[in-house]
């Protein structure tokens, strides 16, 4: 790791938020576990990225349909979920809420806390208990612990409400879920997962393109910019150490297994190329003053990691590719 | 006597009585998409709501009648889920499709109806209120969307609503064996009327005036002597107190409800591995 920084205090935190919170929710469930390492690569969080082509806004980071990628990756480690809402902008009806109130409490009655956005900040967060007589929730997210007014879920900051609950496990083996991983990472880095008409949000490697584009046009959000190579940096680390960890501890001595060790060690090689590009970024821009993306010098020093960022992540999604490939054999 | 209810209030337009100017109108209505009418219902626009219903009523019927499996029922149903419809359009908030919104009224109507007896219940519908002058006016009540007879539109005002949903409601009471369908529709009435009083007096004007009798900021502007942009925020404002006040009235109702079930009262797991407060 060397003289780079790390925000995840050795992967025991994360401030991606909608990891940081499945991860807490399984602690309540069959699959406690799973570390916040394996959390984060076996639902390829730690794989993804998504920034706005124009100003590197700070919305990039929770562009994408919520409900359908913490589905498929819950369902990658084995849960079955239900969810309201979603990231629709409007606030939900009275019937809306009493639907999503429901859903939290039968949850919780069974012992099982509840994804959440925006309970205290436009975050991810987990909702861990609630009380009738005070009409609270018992929420917890990344800047606060505390009681929300049941009338505000899904009136906070923003004025949407989404919230998931974990309804039932299937056992998943770790190669079927190394295999699922890998096919979320690899549809991540390659295809446009956001479809709204006009998106300018870019994801995957277009998304290092989006970011150098609007570096290009020095017309970035100082924060935005800052708060991405932050979290892009954070998901990359956890991405290293996963690979790290499959080429370390992988079993079997087949020689696809064998094969699937060295790949996984290769990949992760790269990803760590990305990290050291990404963890200058973040001494360059940190969060949250976030220095001066729009200087011209600071912008081409940026634009330099973002080129060798890409083009390592590039060789990084081939060697993620070739693994698949094995364990689709 | 179900015949004559389904006539009562349809909101289907009425080519056939109405001048070729309305005829145009609607045939314009026609052609707009469902987001565009329901944007202009939502301003109070009558024809596009009418507009609105007559594109979803068949499926809305065939909706009501999968739940309730009584056609008779059905139409009870429908036609009450139209008129909450119709008082609560303004309320939809932007962007929100009507067909979705209109099925889940529907939902809830027949749900409540369900649940007060079914078919069997002894019950008159809504649609059973008099106009002002004390007739029954099932036949001779003007569809809604003909404005000359707005004056007698009894829908114009919150107040006039307030009393013949009360003097209904003590009608049915009256008449009703069902002691639970009494407190309900007793407990409607209540609802409706904290709904409104967290409105000032001014507020109420103004809310009506643009909601239920469709006078236009402008006019409203000058009738009270005031700003057209005062009107604006006190419709919005009005607009949101109501959606305020809507909210905690569902959640008094919904946390009630579990009480009354024996639901569980609190629960309160073990915090969360992460983000404890020393890690922010």
């Amino acid at each position: 790791m060397g003289s780079r920084p790390d925000y995840t205090h050795r992967f025991t935190h994360t401030n991606v938020t909608d990891i940081g919170s499945m991860y807490s929710i399984l602690q309540y469930t069959e699959r406690k576990d799973l570390s916040l390492v394996e959390v984060a690569g076996y639902t390829a969080n730690a794989f993804r990225i998504i920034i706005d082509r124009e100003r590197v806004n700070v919305a990039g980071y929770s562009a994408y349909e919520w409900p359908l990628h913490h589905k498929e990756q819950f369902a990658n480690l084995g849960f079955r979920t239900r969810y309201e809402g979603g990231p629709t902008e409007i606030p939900p009806t009275p019937e809306e809420l009493e639907r999503a109130l429901e859903m939290v409490q039968e949850s919780l009655d069974r012992g099982v806390p509840v994804l959440a956005w925006d309970l205290f900040v436009p975050e991810f967060g987990v909702i861990y208990g609630y009380d009738d007589a005070s009409r609270t929730l018992r929420c917890r997210d990344i800047t606060k612990d505390g009681e929300l007014p049941y009338e505000k879920l899904g009136r906070g900051q923003v004025h949407e409400l989404y919230a998931m609950a974990i309804t039932g496990h299937d056992p998943v083996s770790k190669r079927d879920m190394l295999k699922g991983a890998l096919e979320l990472a690899v549809r991540h880095a390659h295809s446009q997962g956001y479809k709204r008409e006009n998106s300018q949000f870019r994801n995957g490697l277009a998304g290092y393109d989006a970011w150098i584009e609007a570096m290009s046009c020095r017309n970035v959000d100082v924060y935005g910019n800052a708060l991405h190579a932050l979290y892009v940096y954070d998901q990359r680390l956890f991405a290293t150490e996963f690979l790290k960890r499959i080429a370390d501890e992988w079993d079997g001595d087949s020689a696809g297994d064998e094969q699937l060790r060295s790949l996984a060690s290769q990949a992760g090689g790269r990803y760590d190329a990305v990290a050291d590009e990404l963890a200058e970024l973040t001494l360059r821009f940190p969060f949250p003053t976030g220095g001066n993306p729009n200087d011209p010098e600071q912008a081409e020093a940026a634009i330099a990691n973002l080129t060798t960022a890409r083009a390592a992540e590039e060789q990084g999604v081939a060697k993620l590719e070739e693994m698949l490939k094995l364990l689709q054999k | 006597m179900r015949q004559r209810e389904k006539a009562a209030w349809n909101f289907e337009p009425r080519a056939d009585v109405q001048g070729d100017s309305i005829r145009e109108e609607e045939n314009e209505y026609g052609s707009l998409t469902e987001e565009c009418l329901t944007e202009k219902a939502r301003e109070g626009d009558r024809l596009a709501f009418g507009e609105l219903v007559r594109r979803n009523r068949a499926k809305m019927y065939s909706w009501a009648r999968s739940l309730t499996r009584d056609p008779h029922l059905a139409e009870d149903v429908l036609q009450e889920a139209l008129i909450q419809a119709f008082l609560h359009v303004g309320r939809l908030v932007e962007h929100s499709r009507f067909g979705p919104w209109l099925a889940r009224i529907v939902r809830n109507q027949a749900l409540m109806k369900l649940r007060r007896g079914g078919p069997y219940a002894k019950e008159r519908p809504f649609s059973g209120l008099s106009t002002p002058g004390g007739v029954s006016s099932r036949q001779e009540r003007p569809a809604p969307n003909n404005s000359n007879e707005r004056a007698s539109d009894p829908y114009r005002d919150i107040d006039r609503i307030l009393f013949h949903l009360s003097r209904h409601s003590e009608d049915s009471i009256r008449r009703t064996q069902d002691p639970v369908a009494a407190l309900l529709r007793k407990e409607l009435m209540e609802g409706i009327r904290r709904l409104f009083a967290c409105l000032s007096t001014r507020e109420k004007d103004i809310f009506e005036a643009h909601f239920f009798r469709h006078v236009t900021p402008q006019d409203i502007a000058l009738a009270l002597d005031t700003s057209v942009a005062n009107v604006y925020n006190s419709i919005s404002r009005a607009r949101s107190k109501l959606q305020r006040e809507r909210i905690r009235l569902q959640v008094s109702l919904y946390v009630k409800n579990r009480r009354d079930s024996g639901k569980p009262k609190a629960k309160l797991l073990v915090p969360p591995i992460l983000y404890a407060p020393k890690e922010c």
